[in-house]
């Protein structure tokens, strides 16, 4: 299979801005590791686009970032990009939807249509934020507790391990997170993080073949 | 939880655990971002955001109080 990854991540609002820019350092990994990187950063996360790239460059592994239903999964201006009734002109290794939701069918649905292996969230992918970093996402310590260990899956799979074990390894790096947050030294800012990063831990989810490397 | 009307019981314990949330930070849950306040009136009004936020928090009570999240693996 390539060594192309295809991400996209929109930036429209405060939400995919924040994943727009905490995506860099996958960006960052990728172009390490000499992979093609077809990024659709802001309004090229669009649908035609999109396909265009499916088609002409059939990426092994997809990284999508933006808002998500059970259904679909959009891009910028919340344009769907991907849903139930999109046929994939070829069948990609791994995809990564950071997105809310997705899991619950659209991710079945494209293991079912040839998808060798899906990671996403079977309910809302939710992360605190403080909104005086909205400048500067990557700063903020807060959205950190959420973000980061969701970078790993991307990553994980970008240095050559199977899709389970990046999600396993994310799920883990998660749970570090929280029980740091629940000891008395962190910061009440902090300790609220725990029980919504405990809901991102139980709904982060593998479909399809463990095993599959890209 | 989501298919289900909060009860009086739930909206009370969900809203305790609201006002512990710092008054600076805001939740991305969805396609939306929420302040404290904001979150407030979603689960008084028992609406879908409400349901998705409040079934998180008795999750999170119920897996400290069974001990599950310290088994976690």
């Amino acid at each position: 299979m390539s060594k192309i990854i295809l991400i996209t991540r929109p930036n429209h609002d405060l939400t995919t801005n924040y994943l727009y820019f905490w995506s860099e350092p996958v960006i960052a990994t990728a172009k390490k590791h000499r992979f093609t990187i077809l990024d659709l950063a802001k309004n090229k996360a669009n649908r035609k686009t999109f396909f265009s790239y499916l088609k002409s460059k059939k990426p092994a592994f997809i990284f999508l970032n933006g808002h998500g239903s059970k259904k679909e999964i959009s891009g910028y201006d919340n344009e769907v990009l991907i849903n139930t009734n999109s046929s994939l002109p070829y069948s990609p290794s791994i995809i990564y939807a950071r997105s809310c939701d997705s899991g619950q069918i659209l991710g079945k649905l494209l293991i079912q249509k040839g998808v060798n292996a899906f990671i996403g969230y079977n309910r809302k992918f939710v992360f605190l934020y403080d909104p005086i970093y909205n400048a500067k996402p990557q700063k903020d310590p807060i959205a950190k507790i959420f973000l980061e260990p969701t970078n790993l899956i991307p990553t994980t799979i970008i240095k050559g391990h199977s899709s389970y074990s990046a999600h396993k390894r994310s799920q883990e790096n998660m749970h570090k997170n929280f029980s740091q947050l629940l000891l008395s030294s962190s910061s009440s800012e902090e300790k609220y993080c725990a029980s919504l990063l405990w809901s991102n831990i139980k709904c982060q989810i593998h479909l399809g073949n463990p095993d599959t490397k890209i | 939880m989501t298919e289900e009307i909060l009860t009086e019981n739930i909206k009370k314990l969900v809203l305790a655990r609201l006002m512990i949330m710092p008054s600076n930070l805001r939740l991305s849950i969805g396609s939306k971002d929420y302040t404290k306040e904001e979150l407030q009136n979603h689960i008084e009004k028992g609406d879908e955001v409400g349901k998705e936020f409040a079934e998180m928090q008795i999750e999170f009570l119920r897996d400290l109080a069974s001990g599950s999240i310290y088994q976690y693996e």
